[in-house]
């Protein structure tokens, strides 16, 4: 079953003792930042070499930095303005003039869907980054420290929870004053990051009474040494999935906050705002061209950040030896 | 334990306190008021300022703070700019439907999400796998106002097995059955998109579970998969879940805004939709309460289920 | 552990097997009743006669309370018929108003309808206590101050002649259409022997607002099932005949599945203007389903460009480049499928007093150029547009506007929000441009929004002499011949000086079933014309 490295590697049965750190990731994931001793150039090497071997997670992050570049690229690859409007053609099917149709004012799709990559994609990734950074922090503070720090973090969270959401982003529109991507970012990530802080709470306050952890703590690692390089890598299977999940979410939502104000404003496209042009059972049954591409780049998305997510996990896991 | 729990009730009061005052001080500052919104032809100026004065709008916020504040004390939320209904009735009517709506969501998505789960866990990177990852996926990259849409197009209007909207038949009293035809769209719409996310998580931290020492023990000791799956890693995993059916409790009663919009159910979650569009300050006030009333009561829930789970949690 | 999930999953499978294997009829009983259904988007908040939330509120409230009269158009005519009044007349002075109550008229309870429940529907409305939105109603009586509420324990023009007989007098002569049209078709009346004892402040509160089973109109209230529907029964003792339809139901549902509703045969009728009509993406679909009837009018609604007056640089040749340079023709013929009417000013083209002399302005991008030189335009300028959301076409009108003024080179930005968000802003003048629409009205006195200082002036906050003075003039003149001449001039001096650039008045998009017939709409659009002669053939 342990043969080789092929992506069917599974849970290696070996016995292991229960030495700190065996059987556990030892380091944080790519950027936690966590000093790595001097056989760590081995040890990304290694990391490296068995991400690359995630055939899955490679496609998956070829993808996505094809998708970035045509993000980047996007005025050299659209065959038209994203905002210029066809005045013969209103909700066109597709035609050698707009290979996507149009949108219900005129406008072509394909060159909407290119430029969309970059509302969508910043929107996608930004805000749930901060807010996973974010909701690890607290909850990994919270639930490592427990007792008044975590009663006192966690209520803090609870009262995040606790406000309407649609009044904070309201106000949030009259604080701002001009609506901008950045504004969005900042808005998803301050509300989302409680739900994130909890998972890691949660993980973090069932890992800590462990063993590897306890051993580590006694052979004097600093409480930081702990999380960090202990802890933490074994709470991030939750987050992960919360990431992926607030990727697609937030690449929606963007949308739904454009109406009430906040971010992109017309006629800057989205994909999430190309979908709102769906709502009719005449667009969802006769006009697949409006909804198929921007919910097909979503999936897409979604699906290739959630590979390249399973692939970084399996990658920096030192218990899959190689 | 109990200190710890009677710790979290008192400390839950003063917190209630601070998110009741800054919703409302917040409501104060976001722009459009109740009345400020009304641009009928039929009113007169002074219809307007009549108004104002009988909803208290006249007067400075910390006014109208305190004499909501000490109208809840006495167990009056207040009554409802836009109908002139009881706070308490609005809200309440909606709980009965917002409850079996989601309620019936939510142990579908989970009975749906944990064999899965730990179906393509166990079968991590195989076709079945692939194939539900794309399924769920596919199935959160799409607004949930489409899915009900796609819902009620394939199942009410080409197939015609299912009602569309409404949670019973017009002025009948259809009974239970009745009631529950109306219920699978809208409740398989949400269940779907809920159970989607569930599945990565259960997956996820069975994955987890299943590279660790105890399970390998089991392995080594020469136990069946499947015991060691439900015996072992399960329990395990549930950390997780338990967090985010923590994290549910309030969404329970906090109803689905969009999906009941689509379905046209009457929920909560229209109600606080209706109150933020008309600026109805009293029963966004209530909601806002209850709200957080839930999420306190919710992650206590959780808190205590996780030692219950892992009995080597404790709090101080 | 396996024998539980097994049985759950056994309860499942059966739930779901019986939900989607039965057909549909084996759920519901059948309807053994002549029963029709309407369709509106919202829900009213509350049936209140006569301060109910919105437009949504008084279509439900139609069914069940009465005006004195009911008013439709015709050939261009407004023209009024009997509701709870029998007969009126005009006094020849255009100031005295005598009406006569129907003698059968009854509440839902038995008792007669009575002037004294008339005066008590007044008295109600001008109380400067009570919270109402139909000031408007009475506005004009004598006895009432100019903001039509009324000084405690003062007199007002209001004189019961008999039990079923009452004679009203205005404060100075007016048009006898424009007063009707007031106090006659848009004042529901209230029954004084239910409320009469409640407070005027507390009328808001009262419990008959969520259940008014004492009304006087053609069909009686049932129930409101929150957010689903309202349910109506036939009032047998309705005094212009009993109604031939039994049950109907206002059913409250969002657009799309509306549209499945209509598809399916669950529904017979939409509600019309703004409050429940076809979508556009719709609109050739819904022609083709063979038990409806689709059908379009022209409506007195319009949508507009309002520009800030409080900006000195929107001048008068800016204003006008900008009517020059939106597309108005594309956005009516593409955008609404040809599904609505161009005007250049407030008074709607299928009104009495539009002027047809007066033509919109074309597209010409060159015009508006040469105009914003003229005016030297400063290219670096952006102006800020503040578009709301809540009406799809609206908001797709706003990406071509936008493309358009960028084309002859005003730069635009966008910014969509809320509806409350949209009104809060414009208040506070943090605005260039905005869109907006209004609902319109069969009468030309639109000084409401563009006499200076008005109620709804803030909506632009412009202030135009010449303008004022014609508003003003056509306020006080009760001659319908003079009035025509005054209106006339308004129009033009209006699209001359653009405070709206109006972009189209949307027609109706409404579907009827086909086996309904006498179903007409009154002058709003509303099919709520004589509902009491509904026609329907058993499904």
């Amino acid at each position: 079953m342990n043969e080789g490295l092929s992506p069917q590697v599974r849970y290696p049965r070996g016995g292991t003792t229960l030495a700190a750190g065996s059987g556990h990731r030892a380091t944080s994931i790519a950027g936690s930042a966590a000093p790595v001793p001097s056989p760590a150039v081995s040890y990304w090497t290694l990391s490296l070499r068995r991400f690359l071997r995630h055939r899955v997670a490679v496609a998956g992050l070829v993808i996505l930095v094809l998708l970035t570049a045509m993000a980047v690229a996007a005025p050299l690859l659209a065959p038209a303005s994203p905002t210029a409007i066809d005045a013969t053609a209103f909700q066109a099917p597709p035609s050698p003039l707009h290979p996507l149709g149009t949108d219900s004012v005129g406008r072509d799709v394909l060159s909407r869907l290119i430029f969309a990559a970059r509302v969508s994609l910043t929107v996608g990734l930004l805000a749930v980054g901060m807010y996973v950074v974010i909701g690890t922090a607290v909850g990994a503070v919270a639930g490592y420290y427990g007792g008044t720090v975590d009663l006192a973090l966690s209520r803090l969270m609870d009262v995040v929870l606790s406000f309407p959401p649609l009044v904070i982003i309201l106000f949030a529109v009259s604080v701002f004053g001009r609506p901008s991507l950045w504004n969005v970012i900042l808005v998803l990530g301050l509300l989302g990051w409680p739900a994130v802080a909890r998972l890691v709470r949660g993980q973090i306050l069932t890992l800590r009474q462990q063993e590897f952890a306890l051993a580590a703590h006694a052979m004097g690692a600093s409480d930081a040494a702990v999380v960090l390089r202990h802890l933490l890598p074994n709470a991030m299977a939750p987050v992960l999935v919360a990431a992926t999940f607030g990727t697609a979410n937030a690449i929606l939502v963007e949308a739904a906050l454009s109406f009430l104000g906040l971010g992109v404003q017309p006629p800057t496209p989205s994909w999430g705002n190309m979908l709102t042009d769906a709502q009719s059972l005449t667009v969802l049954e006769r006009m697949p061209w409006l909804w198929v591409p921007p919910g097909f780049m979503i999936l897409i998305s979604v699906l290739t950040i959630n590979f390249v997510g399973d692939g970084l996990r399996d990658a920096l896991d030192p218990s899959l030896k190689l | 334990m109990q200190r710890y729990l009677v710790r979290r009730i008192l400390i839950t009061f003063p917190i209630l306190l601070g998110i009741t005052l800054v919703t409302y001080l917040i409501m104060a500052l976001t722009p459009g008021d109740p009345v400020q919104m009304l641009i009928d032809p039929s009113m007169t100026q002074a219809d307007v300022e009549i108004k104002r004065r009988a909803l208290g709008l006249d007067q400075p916020v910390y006014v109208r703070y305190a004499r909501w504040l000490g109208e809840v004390l006495r167990g009056n939320l207040g009554y409802s700019i836009s109908s002139g209904a009881p706070v308490t009735r609005r809200v309440g009517e909606r709980v009965g439907p917002t409850l079996t709506l989601t309620g019936t969501a939510l142990v579908l998505s989970y009975l749906i999400a944990i064999p899965t789960g730990v179906l393509v866990a166990a079968r991590r990177y195989r076709s079945v796998d692939y194939a539900v990852t794309f399924l769920v996926f596919m199935g959160i990259s799409l607004p949930t106002f489409f899915l009900g849409l796609a819902g009620i197009y394939v199942f009410g209007l080409r197939l015609r097995w299912l009602p569309v909207g409404g949670m019973t038949t017009l002025g009948g009293d259809g009974g239970l059955l009745d009631a529950l035809h109306h219920l699978i769209l809208p409740a398989s719409v949400l269940a779907v998109a809920g159970a989607g996310a569930l599945t990565r998580y259960v997956r996820s931290s069975m994955l987890e579970v299943l590279g660790q020492d105890y399970v390998r023990t089991a392995r080594a000791k020469g136990l069946v998969e499947t015991v060691i799956l439900r015996r072992h890693a399960l329990r395990n995993a549930l950390i997780p879940v338990i967090t985010l059916a923590g994290l549910q409790l309030p969404a329970l009663l906090a109803g689905a805004v969009i999906t009941e919009q689509v379905f046209q159910w009457p929920g909560m979650g229209r109600l606080t939709i209706e109150a933020i569009s008309q600026r109805d300050y009293p029963v966004l006030m209530g909601v806002t309460l209850i709200t957080a009333v839930l999420v306190a009561l919710g992650n206590l829930l959780a808190d205590v289920a996780y030692s219950v789970v892992d009995p080597r949690i404790r709090y101080e | 552990m396996s024998r539980v999930r097994a049985r759950v999953t056994i309860a499942v499978t059966a739930l779901l097997i019986a939900g989607l294997v039965l057909p549909a009829g084996v759920w519901g009983g059948p309807r053994s009743e002549l029963v029709v259904v309407s369709g509106m988007w919202s829900p009213p908040n509350n049936f209140s006669p006569f301060n109910t939330d919105s437009a949504y509120g008084y279509y439900a409230v139609r069914f069940m309370f009465l005006p004195l009269v009911e008013s439709r158009l015709e050939e261009n005519q407004l023209k009024f018929y009997p509701a709870l009044a029998s007969k009126w007349e005009v006094g020849a002075d255009f100031q005295t108003f005598t009406f006569t109550i129907h003698p059968r008229a009854a509440w839902h309870d038995g008792r007669p309808v009575t002037a004294d429940d008339v005066l008590f529907t007044v008295m109600t409305i001008s109380d400067p206590r009570a919270e109402t939105n139909r000031g408007n109603a009475v506005a004009l009586l004598a006895g009432l101050d100019a903001r039509g509420k009324r000084t405690p324990g003062a007199p007002i023009g209001f004189r019961i002649l008999g039990p079923k007989q009452f004679e009203v007098k205005t404060r100075t002569p007016v048009d006898p259409q424009a007063f009707l049209y007031e106090f006659g078709s848009n004042m529901y009346i209230i029954p004084r022997h239910v409320l009469g004892d409640v407070p005027p402040d507390q009328l808001s509160r009262h419990p008959f607002m969520q259940n008014p089973t004492v009304g006087n109109g053609p069909y009686k209230f049932v129930q409101y099932k929150t957010d689903q529907y309202v349910e109506l029964l036939v009032n047998e003792h309705y005094h212009l005949g009993a109604p031939k339809l039994r049950r109907l139901f206002v059913r409250i549902i969002p657009p799309t599945v509306m549209m499945a509703q209509i598809e399916r045969g669950d529904m017979d009728l939409t509600a019309g203007a703004g409050i429940g009509s076809i979508l556009i993406d719709d609109w050739d679909r819904v022609k083709t389903i063979p038990h409806v009837r689709a059908l379009s009018f022209p409506l007195p609604g319009y949508q507009f460009v309002v520009f800030n007056f409080q900006r000195p640089y929107l001048e008068k040749r800016v204003r006008r480049a900008v009517a020059h340079a939106i597309n108005r023709p594309l956005i009516i013929n593409q955008l609404l499928r040809g599904e609505a009417a161009l005007a250049e000013g407030p008074i709607p083209p299928t009104m009495p007093y539009y002027n047809k002399d007066v033509k919109p302005w074309a597209y010409d991008p060159a015009r508006a150029r040469s105009l914003l030189q003229e005016a030297g335009w400063d290219a670096g300028r952006t102006l800020l547009l503040r578009v709301p959301t809540g009406n799809i076409i609206r908001e797709r009108s706003a990406d071509i506007i936008r493309e358009n003024l960028v084309a002859v080179g005003i730069r635009v930005e966008i910014q969509k929000t809320d509806f409350p968000t949209h009104l809060a802003a414009i208040r506070a003048g943090n605005y260039d441009l905005a869109l907006v629409g209004w609902s319109g009205s069969p009468d030309p006195d639109v000084s409401s929004q563009f006499r200076t200082g008005a109620v709804y002036n803030w909506l632009g906050a412009m202030s135009i002499p010449l303008m004022d003075q014609l508003l003003d003039e056509g306020k006080a003149t009760p001659d319908p011949a003079k009035r025509r001449q005054i209106y006339n001039r308004f129009q033009e001096v209006f699209a001359d000086e653009l405070p709206y650039v109006v972009l189209y008045y949307e027609n109706a998009r409404n579907v009827i079933a086909r086996r309904m017939s006498n179903v007409l709409h009154d002058v709003s659009g509303f099919y709520q014309f004589q509902t009491y002669s509904w026609v329907a053939a058993p499904q």
